[in-house]
């Protein structure tokens, strides 16, 4: 939190708890001056703008008031000796408002985005965050989800957010999006989808996540290409998977995976596939099918081993879990959960955010590609970020139903992971060997 | 002291800042503490009250301070002559003009003088190109602007063009290939917003991470409607990583009060100009006068002396002696120490103690 040059913790603590103790009667601590020194050593950035500039450009949207007051803080006075205990209890009560930014900013560094600029630049950024609506005009309800406000006004200040820190993830990643470069001119399908991903990335944390559960994640899907490989010369079996993927597949997307397995290509099928979708077609057929065991390959064998030797560990709800998104809009919950349903396609407006929504596959596939390195699951807590920023980098759509755009960048991205070009997994994660895993 | 004329009336003076940072332990309870080591370069053209450029100024000619306190120059360079390192790390000055004063941070022994060199010679150009909605008028004649001052730029330097309009793009990253920058410059397209200030702090931090005299040329109409950082932030940026900004924008440009106010306090914070080009050939005069301050600068470096102010840093730069008070001089005003993310790690690094830094 270097950019929002905010006061640590132990210091406010520290100020709190000697200022309490001077109010029983201790003497000043010597230690309190420097402390107290801290809270003056935040300055305003450069000013381009007069303030009546800034009043007569930028009404409704620049008010720095809380920082400003803050800057005017100074309790080296009272470590002099001789206040009253009314006055340290009023000094402590001024410490305040710098807890509450300390404490607004690090839940913005929780969800620090990846790519983040403007967290990292601004130092108003977290201080002007707006709970009530003071700040502007025209906000009715308070405490609802934040906004943003201010962009694309330069006398401004930047932006700030206002309200809640409810929708928290997605906001930030509202705001810091367009700091991300792609690869190509910006997509057509950027803002409907970007927030959304970046979101599905740093709201979920992998703790606890096993090799275990991470190998069966990279099972499921590898399975369900298995699957499809098997479909391609097995007609029966092509039923089946085509009625099963008919549940989360748009009409012409199945027709080609079909189209595909009839012909008895299935490399080109599985093109089609997203990660969500093969993990989905297998638990499925599972599910339908128990008694077909004949038609898995080793992969599915192993899987299934896996499953049976570890049921608690790796049910689908846990699975659904952790390795799926919020889904805030369409399930109105920012609980992780995999939802089998068919991508939405880009609109404006409200509904932008459910193309991102319908997108369960990206942890998944990122998972995978972890399990295939032989890298701890505990380090998808620094991948995932990063090669979801490297693969909005490589977003490139053609038209605003081309979704299927975000299946090509992911694959770029993960394609780079594979050949070690990737400078931000070399740089953060350790690969180590494939271990046997019980 | 022979005088060159130029388009506009002012002497320049531009600062590049470079860092090395290590860190320095006083005592074992203590934690240990980042000193942000700063090797300040300057890069100074100086003109007379008609615009004139004055040249074959000499290092003692110069006085620079910080924060008031008065510091001494390690390197000088005129134009495109070599590097010359002013004092050894030992505190004894290679240049008689120059003498040693007391009590000055050594220069460390693995600055070489070609490492010296290598920090402050050439120039890296880093051009930023308005591709928004807001260019698609005089789009092209921007293009051809743009190519003629690439091709026009000395040989040493290396270029960088970036476009934008909602977002950065990178149509050619730093390099000395001019072919390849002028593919980048006929590859843009105009269309969508304009985030400026977004995209110019990203060009910021991108040219910050390079050595060498660094200076970003902004081709822009003018208003911005989509960024969320304000332009002081990247102007203290800027200013404190040594990036002189230059920018050139239209007469429509001027229409917008906001744009104007903007483009004329960053370029003059930051040691550059403004240029409102009424048509395509001012436009050119702009690129022109541009080459022309580049090929001028008189670069200058200083390690700081003890300065225990953590905050913004004010720098005032001045010729010395009778003539020296007609000159006039544009430079940025100072530089905030940075966190250690920004610093390249390329530059000379000291380890001074805290109390040698003079903090706490």
């Amino acid at each position: 939190m270097d950019g929002q040059r905010l006061v640590s913790m132990d210091t406010l603590l520290a100020l709190n708890k000697g200022l309490k103790e001077m109010e029983h009667g201790a003497p000043v601590a010597s230690s309190l001056v420097p402390l107290a020194g801290q809270l003056r050593e935040f300055e305003m950035p450069r000013p381009i703008f007069t303030s009546s500039e800034r009043n007569e450009w930028a009404a409704g949207i620049y008010n720095n008031r809380h920082t400003e007051l803050q800057m005017q803080t100074d309790l080296s006075k009272l470590l002099k000796g001789g206040a009253t205990p009314a006055q340290l209890e009023e000094a402590r009560g001024q410490l305040t408002s710098f807890l509450r930014d300390t404490l607004v900013g690090m839940n913005y560094a929780y969800y620090e985005p990846p790519g983040s600029q403007l967290l990292r630049t601004n130092p108003l950024f977290v201080r002007s965050h707006d709970f009530s609506g003071d700040t502007v005009a025209g906000v009715e309800d308070l405490w609802h989800a934040p906004q943003l406000f201010g962009q694309g006004t330069p006398a401004g200040g930047g932006v700030h957010l206002v309200g809640s820190l409810a929708d928290l993830p997605y906001v930030l990643s509202e705001a810091e999006q367009d700091f991300i470069t792609p690869e190509n001119v910006q997509a057509l399908i950027w803002r409907e989808s970007v927030p959304g991903l970046l979101t599905d990335a740093i709201l979920p944390r992998w703790w606890h996540v096993s090799r275990t559960e991470l190998h069966a994640v990279a099972l499921y899907q590898r399975a369900g290409e298995e699957l499809l490989t098997k479909a391609a010369s097995d007609a029966d079996l092509r039923g089946k998977v085509v009625s099963i993927l008919s549940e989360r597949m748009v009409p012409d997307r199945l027709a080609s995976v079909d189209d595909d397995l009839q012909q008895g290509n299935a490399r080109d099928a599985i093109t089609w596939m997203t990660p969500a979708d093969t993990l989905y077609l297998t638990e499925e057929f599972r599910r339908r099918f128990p008694q077909e065991t004949s038609v898995w390959g080793p992969t599915g064998q192993e899987l299934d081993g896996l499953l049976r030797q570890n049921p608690s560990e790796l049910n689908w709800e846990r699975i659904s879990r952790d390795f799926g998104v919020p889904h805030r809009i369409l399930a109105d919950s920012y609980g992780q959960q995999l939802l089998n349903m068919q991508p939405f396609p880009a609109f404006a407006g409200y509904s932008s955010r459910l193309m991102a929504e319908s997108w369960d596959s990206n942890n998944l596939y990122w998972a995978r590609l972890l399990d295939e390195k032989g890298i701890s699951p505990l380090e998808l807590n620094l991948l995932v970020p990063e090669l979801t920023r490297r693969m909005v980098e490589k977003i490139f759509a053609t038209d605003f139903e081309d979704w299927t755009a975000l299946l090509r960048a992911m694959r770029e991205a993960g394609d780079e992971f594979r050949e070690g070009k990737f400078a931000g997994v070399s740089a953060t994660a350790s690969a180590m060997p494939p271990q046997p895993i019980h | 002291m022979s005088k060159f004329p130029i388009v506009s009336g002012c002497i320049l003076a531009s600062f590049v800042l470079g860092f090395g940072v290590q860190t320095a332990t006083t005592q074992e309870s203590e934690p240990d503490i980042q000193v942000f080591v700063n090797m300040v370069q300057l890069n100074v053209a100086v003109t007379d009250n008609k615009g004139n450029y004055i040249t074959h100024l000499r290092p003692e000619d110069f006085e620079i301070r910080e924060d008031g306190i008065v510091e001494k120059l390690a390197t000088f360079e005129e134009g495109d002559e070599p590097t010359r390192r002013l004092f050894e790390s030992n505190g004894r000055s290679s240049d008689p003009a120059v003498a040693p004063r007391s009590k000055t941070p050594e220069l460390p022994d693995s600055a070489s003088a070609s490492e010296l060199s290598s920090l402050v010679a050439g120039s890296n150009v880093f051009i930023l190109f308005d591709t928004s909605n807001y260019m698609y008028r005089g789009f092209v004649f921007a293009q051809d602007s743009i190519s003629d001052f690439v091709r026009s730029l000395e040989r040493a330097d290396k270029v960088a063009f970036y476009s934008y309009s909602r977002d950065l793009s990178r149509a050619a990253s730093l390099t000395d290939d001019r072919m390849r920058v002028l593919q980048g410059v006929r590859s843009t397209v105009a269309g969508d917003d304009a985030a400026l200030y977004n995209s110019l702090l990203l060009t910021v931090k991108e040219a910050a991470q390079y050595q060498g005299r660094k200076v970003i040329v902004v081709f822009s109409n003018g208003p911005d409607n989509a960024s969320v950082v304000p332009p002081e932030d990247v102007a203290e940026l800027a200013q404190s990583t040594g990036i002189v900004i230059y920018m050139i924008s239209t007469r429509e440009a001027q229409l917008d009060p906001v744009s104007t106010a903007v483009f004329q306090r960053m370029t003059a914070a930051t040691g550059g100009k403004v240029y409102f080009a009424k048509n395509w050939r001012e436009e050119k005069q702009a690129f022109a006068s541009i080459r022309d301050d580049l090929a001028r600068l008189y670069s200058l470096s200083y390690y700081p002396r003890p300065n225990s102010n953590r905050g913004w840093r004010e720098i005032s730069v001045k010729v010395v002696g009778e003539k020296g008070k007609k000159y006039r001089i544009r430079t940025r005003n100072g530089y905030r120490p940075l966190p250690m993310r920004f610093t390249s790690g390329t530059s000379a690094g000291i380890s001074v103690p805290r109390s040698q830094n003079g903090s706490e």
